[in-house]
């Protein structure tokens, strides 16, 4: 009976697919054709055997086991995982079931399950424990594995793999294998790019430290690159965009936060990373945005409906790529939406990020959008979220219920809504979109909390970024008045304090760092260069030997005790230093630069052309360019010279000395008329150098204007009536 | 419907007066070993009476996994009245070898429960304890002598249902049990009390027949 049926269908399917289908639902549904292509699709990916499902969901038998409790879970909505509601924001990789295929699942079941042809089903997909992606490049494990025990309330904790590399890395994917798949409910790898949280950890953290969202600080500079590293059991590899990998430098660590829940029977969590290199950096700078406002989540016991809202206006254009909304298991409705700017004094629409009217912190993911979605300058994103801090609510940790404030144990409450945003170039401007971005959102945050650190510290490093030292200084002084004995800060004043050239007070708060924290490498390494700087060479090369005694491997150390050694006549040890520090980093700027002027010095032009050749494969450099220049000269090559000082100029447009060099390659190259308008372009910006109009008297004479070289001579003279070269030339005249 | 606990025990005395013939040893299901049951409660000495607790269990439910912890609380809590604890695995799924390995990785091999592991648990059982769901349990009683089957142990249900109201629905569990059920009903029964019914329906995986896993309408 049922393969008449079957073969009916068949028929139909030949007219027209769609009715057909419908027909089928009516008629006879059966695993072979209809079961089995929904379940190979949305569940096999975790429900295949050694996979993070609980059951294997392959074969007929397989499901006939489950049939009931597929019915259930999928009337419920409760698999496959998915929160957001339909219809409020459109995301790649939905994984909300068609009701289509969840009436087809409940008709099947109740039908009785018939299996239909076996000959017809499609072939299960194949799954394999190896990396998704062939090799990584890199692959990281935790040097202790952790034990789940087999009952009690899940777990959060976080793991620390440092990174052994020595030169910057591009990562393009990454790969999670978690152990024992079935006790990782989700990971999210945080990129901790001064090793803080191990730092602070220092005799514990390879057990494994507890929290939930943890804050590390991203660094001394402006440095707003992020990424949702979130991982989740059906999508083990994460591939970025071709132009968005994300970046890993030397001695940053990785964060493993994964929220372990317990099985029943004790499980090793042994995390593995996989991580994939890039050939190129980024092209696309992405940087995330935070909505919260922790201040204000103080939940009241039996409270069963709590509100937090918070809002953030845009300052730039920006495309949004992703969503990460986050709470605990208080959290209950959590709305994300965004208002556009008005328009001809209509009221903004309200475009809808995303809407979860279920949430549930164990199928919590990152939503990423399909297509990105532009939120245009003046845009105000809104989040607003629900909180049942009632006996009703199930997964109310506190039984009775008790007033909750912010923090990250599970037992209290978190209310964040993440965004990924790529901003678009700003028009007319050089200005960096992400500093005004970063501004907004530090200024959003001080709104809340006039004396939050992390504002303020960040904001200072946005001042940093954009020039204005003085504001970078007052901000850092505002944050050590409440920590002060924060290493970090006091590195960052130090630099900023240095930047606006009060060096003697720069080198008080790196000694400062280091008295708060002797093995900082970072403030020794600074306060290296800053007495390298003004002359103090004994004090620099002690400075940086002590970096060296901690991390061997340093290449930027190598490269500057290398520098020291240059300075102080010490060639064949800057030499070794400079080498050691290419072996240790092949793309080190400083020391091919430093090495190439050794050469150089050394009338070694070849080799010294090849070392700045190499160093301008890493960095656009003006000194780079102005010695390659000079080396060319020196090798009579005047056009390659007159690229390089060209280079130079457009990198130093507002410095009179790339256009007095053009003016002396062009004066040796015959072409006057060229030697003469760089000369004039340098006295523009610089007209009170005798030897200056002096010169461009020598290229006028040689042009054949003696008037006008009469007139230059005179007013170098008048400058310096004592200068010798113009007084002998106006003689000559 | 759930049929009420009080016809599932008169059930179990039709049955063992009508499907088995007196004098004939009732099969309640089979050890490790393929040897039948026929005797869940231990004879005491001064005949004295006592309850038997029956775990429903499978060996690859998630949420019958997630209670292993709980089921060996109980049973440590109850070992000094010397309450018999059975862990019946009622799936036709189920085969020793299967058993024998869930026990080894849930550490539920131990002496606690040696010799108190059934599968395939009869007619006999299943109409005591009317179980559909894994975990699910029951707290059996002796039954006064009926005088009709005077060679099999007689008993009766005085709880079936969840051990603790953890799991609301397949979606929804709590961070900690608010209400141990089972735990009140041993309780109970050991004081001779009345035993409140379960406050909520079992959660987890349907307990399946070899009659459920027989292929429908199709071709192998």
């Amino acid at each position: 009976m049922a393969t008449s049926a079957f073969y009916l269908f068949r028929g139909k399917v030949e007219i027209s697919a769609v009715p057909a289908r419908v027909q089928a639902a009516e008629s006879s549904v059966t695993f072979s054709h209809q079961i089995a292509p929904i379940l190979y699709k949305n569940c096999a990916t975790c429900h295949h055997p050694g996979g993070s499902g609980p059951f294997s969901l392959l074969t007929y038998k397989d499901v006939l086991r489950r049939g009931k409790l597929i019915e259930t879970v999928t009337q419920s909505r409760y698999m496959p995982p998915w929160l957001p509601e339909p219809g409020y924001g459109n995301f790649a990789d939905n994984r909300r079931l068609p009701d289509q295929d969840v009436a087809l699942i409940k008709q099947w079941v109740d039908s009785g399950m018939p299996q239909g042809d076996l000959a017809d089903a499609p072939k299960p997909p194949v799954f394999s424990s190896d990396w998704q992606l062939g090799p990584p490049d890199l692959i990281l494990h935790s040097d202790a594995s952790m034990q789940v025990p087999a009952g009690g309330t899940d777990l959060f904790r976080n793991f620390i793999l440092p990174v052994p590399i020595t030169e910057t890395k591009y990562i393009r994917a990454m790969e999670i294998k978690p152990g024992s798949p079935q006790v990782v409910h989700h990971a999210n790898v945080l990129i901790d790019r001064t090793a803080a949280l191990r730092k602070a950890h220092p005799t514990d953290w390879k057990q494994g430290i507890a929290g939930m969202e943890i804050a590390v600080p991203s660094g001394d500079t402006f440095d707003p690159d992020s990424h949702f590293l979130f991982w989740k059991p059906d999508t083990p590899a994460l591939i970025e965009p071709t132009s968005m990998p994300w970046r890993l430098d030397p001695g940053n660590d990785l964060i493993l936060n994964m929220h372990l829940k317990p099985t029943g029977k004790p499980e090793a969590v042994d995390a593995t990373i996989g991580l994939y290199f890039a050939d190129k950096p980024a092209t696309e700078h992405p940087m995330l945005l935070q909505l919260e406002d922790d201040d204000a989540l103080d939940i009241p016991a039996n409270d069963p409906n709590f509100v937090v809202e918070d809002q953030l206006e845009l300052p730039v254009d920006v495309d949004a790529l992703g969503v990460y909304p986050h709470a605990h298991y208080l959290g209950k409705k959590m709305e994300g939406y965004a208002v556009l700017p008005s328009v001809n004094g209509k009221a903004g629409e309200r475009k809808w990020l995303i809407r979860i009217d279920d949430w549930d912190i164990d199928r919590q993911s990152v939503y990423r959008f399909a297509p990105p979605v532009f939120l245009p300058k003046g845009t105000v994103i809104h989040m607003r979220y629900t909180y049942d801090n009632s006996s009703a609510n199930v997964r109310n940790p506190n039984n009775p219920p008790i007033r909750v404030k912010a923090g990250n144990r599970s037992v209290d409450e978190m209310g964040h809504l993440w965004l990924q945003v790529l901003p678009r170039p700003m028009k007319n401007s050089k200005q960096d979109p992400r500093a005004l971005l970063e501004k907004a959102w530090m200024e959003d945050r001080l709104r809340k909390d006039p004396n939050d650190q992390i504002s303020l510290y960040n904001l200072a490093s946005v001042d940093m970024n954009e020039g204005d030292y003085k504001a970078a200084t007052s901000l850092y002084r505002q944050v050590l008045e409440r920590t002060p004995n924060d290493a970090l800060t006091h590195t960052a004043l130090a630099a900023a304090l240095d930047a606006s050239g009060d060096w003697q007070q720069a080198r008080t708060e790196y000694e400062r760092a280091l008295t708060a924290d002797p093995e900082n490498t970072n403030a020794r390494y600074d306060l290296g260069q800053l007495e390298a700087q003004h002359g103090d060479y004994a004090a620099a090369e002690s400075g940086f030997q002590q970096v060296l005694a901690i991390n061997p491997k340093d290449a930027g150390a190598h490269a500057a005790l290398g520098a020291v050694y240059a300075q102080t006549q010490r060639n064949p040890q800057a030499r070794q230093e400079f080498e050691t520090a290419l072996k240790l980093d092949p793309n080190n700027f400083d020391a091919f630069y430093n090495l190439a002027s050794i050469e150089a010095a050394n009338q070694d032009l070849a080799h010294a052309t090849e070392l700045l050749q190499q160093a301008l494969k890493q960095k656009d450099d003006p000194d780079a360019h102005q010695l390659l220049a000079a080396v060319y000269a020196e090798q009579g090559r005047m056009a390659d010279a007159l690229h390089e000082f060209q280079a130079w100029e457009r990198l130093k447009p507002n410095e009179a000395a790339p256009h007095l060099a053009l003016a002396k390659v062009h004066q040796a190259m015959g072409d006057m008329p060229n030697a003469i308008r760089e000369q004039q372009a340098a006295l523009a910006i610089d007209p009170n150098n005798p030897g200056d109009w002096n010169d461009l008297g020598v290229f006028e004479v040689h042009a054949g204007d003696k008037d006008a070289a009469r007139r230059d001579f005179e007013k170098a003279l008048k400058l310096d009536p004592q200068n010798q070269a113009a007084k002998a030339n106006l003689s000559h005249l | 419907m759930r049929r009420a606990i009080f016809i599932a025990a008169w059930l179990a005395c039709v049955g063992s007066f009508s499907g088995i013939a007196a004098g004939q040893t009732p099969v309640y299901g089979y050890d490790l070993r393929g040897q039948a049951i026929t005797q869940l409660a231990p004879p005491r000495a001064g005949g004295e009476e006592f309850p038997v607790v029956l775990f429903f269990l499978a060996t690859d439910c998630p949420v019958s996994n997630s209670y292993v912890p709980e089921i060996q609380r109980l049973e440590q809590r109850f070992a000094a009245n010397q309450v018999p604890f059975w862990l019946v695995y009622p799936n036709a799924t189920e085969t020793p070898e299967m058993v024998r390995l869930h026990q080894a990785a849930y550490g539920l091999n131990g002496p606690a429960f040696e010799g108190r592991v059934l599968l395939r648990p009869q007619r006999m059982l299943m109409s005591i304890a009317h179980a559909t769901i894994t975990p699910e349990s029951a707290v059996l009683v002796p039954t006064r002598k009926s005088g009709l089957d005077t060679n099999s142990e007689a008993l009766h249900t005085v709880y079936l249902g969840r051990i603790d109201d953890r799991y609301v629905d397949i979606s929804r569990e709590r961070p900690k049990a608010t209400r141990h059920d089972l735990e009140q009903a041993i309780e109970a029964s050991l004081n001779h009390q009345p035993v409140a019914p379960p406050g909520g329906p079992p959660v987890g995986c349907g307990i399946v027949t070899e009659e459920d896993l027989r292929p429908v309408g199709g071709k192998p």
